[in-house]
């Protein structure tokens, strides 16, 4: 394999763990960029769209398609009860009483689907998971094809939806200046509950895109989350295509690095950018920094 | 009346008495024998734990059926006490507490994990209680802790033979590392470079993950660019059976070998084909040449409705070893006196269980074959067998 081939490998290997890493920050940071609250249960929406999809498609036995939207479906519905039950009673409380919420739900959630589904992780089989796919030197299969144009192709809906239509107008509204917005006619309740819909349903788009590739086990929302925020913070927090650049950014750095430098550093670099950009550019790559002056 | 009413007296006190002094002068005998089994009943690694806990139930179904436990010509029943860890040592230490100072356990069987292991066996060594280890495979747990015996393999006897067999018998002439990311995979990466230094085999690349990771397809892009023959690969199912179906599906051919960790039916469901010509160590399988692991195999799916596999097998033995133990010392108590012939017949035994022979040596570690098995149409095959000794 040539250097350039091995470029392009680990490039395309990184663009597929950046279509996840995007699919579950823009929902995080939707939320807070709107409401200004943290969903530290991001992981577990994750985690269990990635369960919904596998009883939706091998139990149900659901095309994989449609298990994939009702498997979004469901876990919009979950971040509606979400929004209800955790989030709005504690809108206007101090942030820590957020926080400290939404990490008991995800404490919750896990062991629950610890109780349900049991500790020992499962396989979603499809068809075309494993099956390979030559694009002129390099491999992949179908399945990681899959995960980059699905999530662009939603991604690419939902950001035109945001910039383009009237509810997205209402959300930027809502996301500059919560009480003006409010003050202008926008139902913030209504925008709180869509939000919180769409931060769901792109978690378990995530979750079941992944679940063929990978394992379906009730941890797996921990790391997801942990890298989920580090894409938040370094998009800057709350902006829209921020969160998308720099989930792919962080996919395919760490792919190179782990591939060219050394894999036991790959959560290392990560972890380091995160860091770096703290230090130089709190406010994330595309962050306005004026945004919580007020 | 009056002489009628002491007359009823010394009666009654000759009712209560003359037991307790009869019980008094005679051999002890408890009306059972308490065993206590730790392990991970309920948590992530619930699913091993609770082969452990049914492969030793059914030893003591087993033995009680039998009439139970000869301490010195009474047979006594066997009353066990499973406590669940959850797989995390600071439960794990509260756990044995209570099997030594609430259940009064003789002995103490356990426990899964090696982190829970070495914390708790400082328990039952502050109470001077023998402990049997059946799984937990860190070297440390048997040194220098003298009321421990452990019956399995460890970790540099398992990870040792495995390498001398992939580097010197395989045939193979190069290898990628390809190792957890923690004490488990270093470790074993390093047994590993020993032994292929010595037999004079190149190692192409050292690659690592983390616990929890879920794509491994850039290691083993570079894994597959730099082509090697074999992968040693030091993993637990879950990661290991994902690693093995992502190279597979990048066309990846190279011979995959690992250690005891993919010895479980989970494995390879989970695997599935990709799982197919992986060679890795077993300490337990179905052995012809070993009649009493044939009806382990049998009598386990029908006690417990689970496979018979070596977690469930490592236990039930530790049982039937705790029972020979307890029948030489005669005796089954926590005191002093008792722990210490329990201690010296563990020392001296020489025992054929469902792993077949195991006796122990000074340290407490137990001295046992393990098998080197292969992936063949979805099943184990054995292809090897590695003795203390290298025989």
């Amino acid at each position: 394999m040539s250097l350039e081939t091995l470029l392009g490998q680990q490039i395309l290997n990184g663009l597929v763990m950046g279509a996840i890493y995007a699919c579950m920050a823009l929902g995080l940071t939707l939320i807070y960029g709107i409401l200004d609250q943290v969903n530290f249960a991001h992981g577990e929406m994750y985690m269990l769209g990635a369960y919904a999809v596998l009883v939706f498609s091998s139990w149900l036995h659901f095309p994989y398609p449609l298990a994939i939207l009702l498997g979004m479906v469901a876990i919009a519905i979950l971040g509606l009860l979400f929004e209800h039950g955790i989030f709005r009673p504690l809108r206007g409380t101090p942030e820590l009483n957020t926080i400290i919420a939404s990490l008991g739900a995800s404490i919750f959630l896990w062991n629950l689907a610890l109780v349900v589904f049991g500790p020992i992780p499962q396989e979603l089989k499809t068809s075309i998971a494993f099956q390979s796919v030559q694009i002129g030197p390099l491999s992949t299969s179908v399945q990681r094809l899959l995960v980059i144009f699905v999530s662009v192709g939603i991604i690419g809906i939902l950001y035109l939806v945001i910039m383009r239509t009237r509810i997205g107008k209402a959300m930027r509204a809502a996301s500059q200046d919560r009480d003006i917005a409010q003050l202008m006619g926008v139902d913030i309740g209504r925008i709180a509950e869509l939000t919180f819909m769409v931060g769901g349903a792109l978690a378990a788009l995530a979750g079941g895109l992944i679940a063929p590739i990978f394992l379906v086990y009730p941890s797996m929302g921990l790391m997801a989350a942990q890298k989920a925020f580090v894409v938040v913070i370094l998009g800057g927090m709350g902006n829209v295509l921020g969160a998308i650049t720099a989930g792919f950014f962080l996919g395919v750095v760490e792919s190179i690095a782990a591939g060219f430098v050394s894999s036991q550093l790959r959560d290392l670099f990560a972890f380091a950018i995160l860091v770096l950009v703290l230090w130089i550019r709190p406010e994330g790559f595309f962050g306005r920094t004026a945004k919580k002056g007020g | 009346m009056n002489a009628r009413r002491r007359s009823v007296l010394v009666l009654a006190l000759l009712v209560v008495l003359v037991p307790l002094v009869l019980t008094g002068c005679g051999p002890k005998a408890p009306a059972s024998v308490r065993l206590g089994i730790v392990g991970p009943f309920t948590g992530s690694v619930a699913y091993y734990g609770n082969l452990m806990k049914q492969g030793g139930l059914l030893a003591v179904d087993e033995i009680n059926k039998a009439g139970g436990v000869n301490l010195g010509g009474k047979k006594v029943p066997i009353e066990a006490f499973p406590v669940d860890d959850a797989g995390k040592p600071a439960e794990s230490v509260a756990a044995v507490e209570k099997l030594i100072t609430q259940d009064k356990v003789v002995i103490v069987i356990g426990a899964y994990l090696s982190s829970c292991t070495l914390a708790n066996l400082e328990v039952t060594g502050r109470y001077n209680i023998t402990q049997i280890v059946p799984i937990a495979v860190a070297d440390a747990i048997t040194t220098g802790h003298p009321w421990v015996f452990r019956n399995c393999p460890n970790q540099s006897m398992q990870t040792g033979q495995m390498a001398v067999w992939a580097v010197e018998k395989s045939g193979l002439k190069s290898f990628a590392l390809f190792l957890q990311n923690d004490d488990y995979g270093r470790g074993g990466g390093e047994v590993f470079r020993k032994a292929a230094e010595k037999a004079g085999v190149q190692i192409v690349t050292t690659e690592y993950f983390n616990l929890g990771d879920t794509d491994f397809s850039t290691q083993l892009t570079k894994i597959k660019s730099l082509n090697p023959e074999g992968i040693f690969l030091v993993a637990l199912v879950t990661e290991g059976s994902q690693i093995v179906k992502q190279a597979r599906s990048m066309g990846m051919t190279q011979q995959f070998f690992g250690l005891g960790g993919f010895a479980s039916q989970k494995f390879l469901e989970l695997a599935g084909d990709a799982a197919e010509g992986m060679i890795h160590v077993s300490y337990w399988e179905p052995d012809p040449n070993n009649p009493k692991s044939l009806e382990f195999a049998k009598a386990m799916p029908a006690f417990s409705g689970m496979e018979a596999e070596m977690f469930s097998a490592a236990t039930y033995d530790a049982v039937y070893i705790a029972k020979e133990a307890l029948e030489k010392a005669g005796c089954a108590s926590q005191e002093a006196e008792c722990q210490e012939k329990i201690r010296k017949a563990l020392h001296a035994m020489d025992y054929m269980g469902v792993q077949g022979r195991t006796y122990f040596d000074e340290e407490g570690q137990g001295q046992l074959c393990f098998y080197i098995v292969r992936v063949q149409g979805g099943k184990r095959t054995i292809i090897d067998k590695a003795c203390p000794g290298g025989s």
